[in-house]
């Protein structure tokens, strides 16, 4: 596609979601404000576990890092606005995956699945435990903001942001330096690349991401509570998002958030106390049929390539216990 | 701690630790066999639990007998599971099978959650309170028979791996998939029946725990969890590593949630990160060459 | 074929290196000096730790003992990356391609992360790529998938990726591994264009004509330790080389091959005896087959009658393995029959194979480690459910190879290289093959061992196993054989009594190098 027509496509769709306001109850735009909270999550998941290739199931820390660090630090005495603590929410989640992350990411595949797991599980364990900062399990009120507007428009931003971060990132030394990563760790180290400082690098963002949208959902939902914040439904939802959307791409967790949302809204009103069996069933489809997720098939539908049942079966093919 | 609290903690963790044994050896089967790490087997062990719950309620079977029916059915269940779904992506990369398991852990809980409510059970018999005393220490007769059963299956177990021409074909499967077609083994079948014994054995699991805790459907992610940290204490290879792994866990685990219960989630899997760098072949394991 | 070669000054120096895996040194004690501007040789049997080395040097893994300075300044325990920026570069042996990528984004993966100080934008690192593509002749493939890439063209993606480093010294682990004899030749061309540009070369390799032709001088490990270090023409003669691995056939054939002389005709080829007359009992037509978009086999047809012991040589690559791979049908053939004993097999499982009578002994022996030597055994009888059988089939094994009795409790894993290859022919020979199909039998053995080996198939043959044999060395498998094919880049290209082909001039120049 022609440079021009690159960023048309966005535009317009930018264009659309800024007058989402406007047209919608108040409801929706709530809805509207988790689907791009969801999104950054996404986005954020997509650097660890997409470019890099390392899953990790723990993220969810991160984001009620962030909730919790914006909550705190806007009622503090020093009543910082909600950006400044946002800020510094990001900060000091990236200092955290920078800590667990130099030992825990030189463990591969599950031991490392399992071990961000359980960093997730320790962090809602402290912040349960820790009444005299985060008053423990009954857990913080930030001030009220109730404009619904104020929320969307951040998100908004953010995930504008995030999606020009990521394919800068994607075409630039540091996204060939995790795809190498990726494919092969030997040989990206004996071509000069610094592994551990791009494992690092790719999880400090990833925890970025999800600390804006634990912060953003933390204001939003003015109670933040350990069970709430460190469930491990939102790791479970930002990896589907890329799962369903196609980790690895731009457009992937964004694609895939929106996506779950809507399967979600409809599942949810339709089968309402099954609503997770649906769920694993679509994780348990695109597992086996659709790998790398929507956007790839878009991808193919946009080179000309025709679709059948032959895409879906692909993968089985390629994969099966022969 | 007085030392008769000491001796209760004591023989709490070494009661405990067959069960726990019994509830890895099936994971650690598979894992060891098929390197996947089953996010579902504790979906597995809650069906063992309602099989037998079930069982009581309705045909009075007692909760001991209908073991050998939960295995029976989880058998079949996981053979199924594995030839005709998980056997799709075998050759995927590693998470492949990983968010798979997953996302039918989801389903199943999900489902029981449906069809069960969220209500706790338990199975109580008649002898259920029932045991004795030794010393300053009480030891209840259904845990104290949960652990013969237990230890009787996980051993039963390495008997079937080790003697039998059916083992040992699954221990070589899983050593070499191509060499072992090569003496006419048939991979997907055998794949399928290392997945149904884990399946099955999760479900014995269940079944005794349905006697000794109160149960929901949600109580299998955090069994999955225990079976993940015990493969890593023993190291993945034999059962023998498995006993050894869960005795290390009771023991650790009892300790941890006497002194410090708040944080016992945190504090074992402090641990857990800090073994697997220094040691990523677990205590008991062969080092990996 | 050098040029300042072996007199410059050096630039690495290597000093008791030893590593140790748990209780094995899989190399023990090593001192390496490489100099600048030269082409320096490894060879060494497969397992004598050539690659451990370079693991070592190039900061994969770290040595337990030793030290290693590269103009100076020591490197043993710094990372791989730092090591690879300081211009050292080295290619895989197993290649490591970045599949999803093009060939021009795998190449500037490798000129982007700055050798040398230089480090460059993704853009400049593209350029260089297109250099480095047109250098090593892949430059009409640059906008394909690495994944699309057929082996030689692999090869040459992974030198391409290390070149562009601008590396000073350049580690080549097997790059002619799966060549053709003119693929060989332009590979050959290409490193002493490299050479001669400037950079030095470490290269191991397993192709003698290759290695003999373009170093300057050689090192030889064997058991992890240096046996012996000099030009090539030196350690041809070399009476420890010699005994512990080349055997006296295969110095001759190399010295040979270096200096480019033909060897008179003749010598000591053992007349092998005439072919039994007896029913067809393997028949194959036209069968293609290969990995992925790589096809290897091309139109193969040859057949294996009763009581038969049929060789199949030809070069590193030829596709031997691939063939016995198909007939066994760990590799599904794309078209083409396969005949046995009457029956179809072409579209069988490996399981049914086997229940054929059809058994594959694989090439390096694929014993099950964890399981004891009576356990593997005992595996290969699976597929009969008679206890009693498989019991005394044992006792046959057993008495057929004593050795394999005094070591029946201990795990395969810990075998010498000779008894894993008695316990995998035992193992097939316990599913009770009428046709036994052998795949690289002398592969890192002992020239005695192997001997020892043949003359066990000789027997199995004469109680009336058939069997095709494949083997890298041609003399030895020429000379225990009925009749031979001669496979090359997947087509069968000659086929003869044995005796015949081992006279046959194109035969003798093409493989023996005489």
């Amino acid at each position: 596609m022609a440079r021009a027509a690159r960023f048309a496509v966005p535009a317009v769709v930018l264009a659309i979601l800024l007058f989402v306001p406007r047209f919608v109850s108040s409801y929706k735009l709530l809805t509207a404000t988790t689907v791009l909270c969801l999104a950054l999550m996404a986005q954020g998941w997509n650097f660890i576990g997409g470019y890099a290739g390392y899953a990790a199931f723990g993220n969810v820390a991160f984001f009620g890092i962030g909730a919790y660090a914006t909550g705190l630090l806007m009622l503090s005495r020093w009543h910082l606005g909600f950006f400044p603590a946002l800020a510094a929410g990001a900060v000091l989640a990236a200092v955290v995956a920078v800590v667990v992350g130099v030992p825990v990411l030189r463990l591969k595949g599950h031991y490392f699945a399992i071990a961000t797991l359980g960093v997730a599980e320790a962090f809602r364990e402290v912040a349960a435990s820790w009444d005299s900062l985060t008053e423990g399990a009954t857990g913080i009120d930030l001030p009220v903001q109730s404009s619904g507007q104020f929320f969307y428009y951040s998100a908004l931003a953010l995930v504008a942001a995030g999606v020009a971060a990521t394919a800068l990132l994607a075409r630039s030394k540091i996204g060939a330096g995790w795809v190498a990563i990726r494919e092969d760790q030997d040989a990206a180290r004996s071509v000069g690349i610094n592994t551990t400082l791009f494992k690092v690098v790719a999880f400090a963002l990833s925890a970025v991401f999800a600390a804006c949208a634990g912060g953003i959902t933390a204001y939003q939902n003015i109670h933040v509570a350990p069970d709430d914040f460190f469930k491990i439904e939102y790791t479970l939802q930002m990896i589907i998002a890329c799962i369903i959307g196609g980790s690895g791409s731009v457009w992937g967790p964004v694609v895939g958030a929106a996506l779950y949302q809507l399967l979600s809204t409809y599942v949810w009103s339709h089968f309402l106390e099954l609503h997770p069996t649906v769920l694993g069933a679509i994780v348990i489809f695109f597992v086996i049929f659709l790998p790398r997720g929507l956007t790839d098939l878009f991808r193919r539908i946009a080179q000309g390539r025709r679709i059948g049942w032959n895409v879906l079966l692909a993968n089985v093919r390629a994969s099966r216990l022969t | 701690m007085s030392s008769a609290e000491l001796s209760q903690i004591a023989v709490n963790a070494l009661l405990l630790s067959g069960l726990l044994a019994l509830v890895a050896v099936g994971f650690s089967l598979v894992w060891g066999i098929m390197n996947i790490v089953n996010l579902s087997h504790g979906a597995f062990i809650v069906m063992g639990a309602y099989l037998t719950y079930w069982m009581h309620e309705l045909l009075h079977v007692d909760p001991f007998l209908s073991i050998p029916v939960s295995m029976a059915v989880l058998f079949a269940l996981g053979y199924a599971v594995q030839r005709t779904v998980i056997n799709q992506i075998m050759r995927a990369p590693l998470l492949a099978t990983f968010l798979l398991t997953f996302g039918l852990e989801i389903l199943i809980v999900n489902l029981l959650n449906f069809f069960f409510k969220a209500d706790t059970r338990s199975v109580t018999t008649s002898y259920s309170g029932t045991g004795f005393t030794l010393g300053a220490v009480r030891i209840p007769y259904v845990r104290l028979f949960a652990l013969l059963v237990s230890l009787t299956l996980v051993l039963l177990l390495g008997a079937f791996l080790n003697r039998s021409r059916l083992g040992r074909a699954i221990r070589a499967t899983g050593m070499d998939i191509d060499a072992a077609r090569l003496t006419g083994v048939q991979v997907g079948a055998i794949y399928a029946l290392t997945f149904a014994i884990g399946s099955a054995f999760a479900g014995a699991a269940g079944s005794l725990l349905a006697m000794v805790i109160p149960f929901d459907p949600n109580l299998g992610g955090g069994y999955t969890e225990r079976a993940f940290v015990i493969c890593v204490l023993g190291g993945l290879g034999n059962v023998v590593n498995v006993l050894i792994g869960a005795t290390i866990y009771a023991v650790v685990d009892v300790f941890v949630a006497s002194r410090l219960p708040q944080l016992s989630q945190a504090v074992t899997f402090a641990l857990l990160v800090v073994l697997l760098i220094v040691r990523p072949q677990g205590i008991a394991g062969r080092s990996l060459s | 074929m050098t040029s300042q070669g072996a007199s410059g000054p050096p630039i690495l120096e290597a000093r008791g290196i030893t590593k140790r895996f748990g209780g094995l040194a899989a190399v023990s004690d090593v001192d390496l000096t490489i100099r600048q501007g030269e082409v320096l040789g490894v060879i060494g049997p497969n397992g004598a730790g050539k690659t451990t080395f370079v693991n070592c040097i190039t900061g994969l893994d770290k040595p337990t003992l030793g030290q290693i300075r590269f103009h100076g300044r020591d490197i043993t325990r710094l990372p791989a990356y730092a090591i690879g920026r300081l211009g050292i570069a080295r290619t895989f042996q197993v290649v490591k391609p970045l599949r999803q990528l093009t060939v021009t984004d795998n190449v500037a993966t490798g000129a982007m992360f700055g050798a040398r100080g230089r480090e460059r934008t993704a853009r400049e690192a593209r350029r260089r790529a297109e250099e480095v593509l047109a250098q090593v002749g892949l430059e009409h493939r640059s906008r394909t998938l690495a994944s699309d890439l057929t082996i030689p063209d692999l090869k040459r993606l992974e030198l391409a990726k290390a070149l562009a480093m601008d590396p000073e010294l350049l580690f080549l682990d097997e790059v002619m591994a799966g060549l053709n004899p003119t693929e060989v030749d332009r590979a050959m061309e290409l490193l002493r264009r490299i050479n001669r540009g400037g950079v030095t070369l470490f290269v191991i390799e397993h192709v003698m004509k290759a290695i003999m032709g373009i170093s300057d001088r050689l090192v030889v490990l064997h058991y992890g330790k240096k046996i012996a270090e000099g030009p090539p023409a030196e350690i041809v003669e070399n009476t420890s080389v010699i005994e512990a691995y080349l055997g006296e056939r295969f110095a001759r054939r190399a010295k040979a091959a270096a200096t480019g002389k033909a060897l008179a005709p003749g010598g000591e080829f053992l007349q092998a005896a005439p072919p039994p007359s007896g029913e067809t009992l393997l028949d194959v037509e036209g069968l293609s087959s290969g990995y992925g978009d790589v096809q290897v086999l091309w139109d193969v047809s040859l057949d294996v009658k009763q009581g038969e012991i049929v060789a199949l040589v030809g070069a590193n690559g030829a596709g031997k393995s691939t063939l016995l791979c198909t007939l066994s049908q760990l590799v599904r053939p794309r078209s083409g029959t396969i005949r046995f004993a009457g029956s179809n097999l072409t579209r069988a499982r490996p399981e049914q194979i086997v229940g054929a009578g059809v058994v594959h002994v694989p090439q390096g022996r694929r014993l099950f480690p964890g399981l004891t030597v009576r356990e593997n055994l005992l595996q290969g009888a699976y597929r009969s459910r008679d206890r009693k059988e498989a019991a005394e089939d044992l006792d046959w094994i057993y008495g057929l190879l004593p050795r394999l009795k005094e070591r029946s409790g201990q795990y395969a894993g810990r075998l010498s290289g000779g008894e894993q290859q008695m316990c995998a022919i035992g193992r097939g020979l316990m599913s009770r093959p009428r046709l036994l199909l052998i795949d690289e039998l002398s592969l890192g053995l002992a020239p005695l061992i192997v001997d020892h080996l043949l003359e066990l198939i000789a027997q199995i043959n004469r109680r009336g196993t058939t069997v095709l044999l494949v083997e890298q060395d041609v003399q030895v498998a020429l000379e225990h054989a009925h009749r031979g094919y001669v496979l090359e880049t997947g087509r069968i290209v000659q086929s003869s009594p044995a005796a015949q082909l081992l006279q046959d001039p194109r035969i003798r120049q093409a493989y023996l190098g005489l």
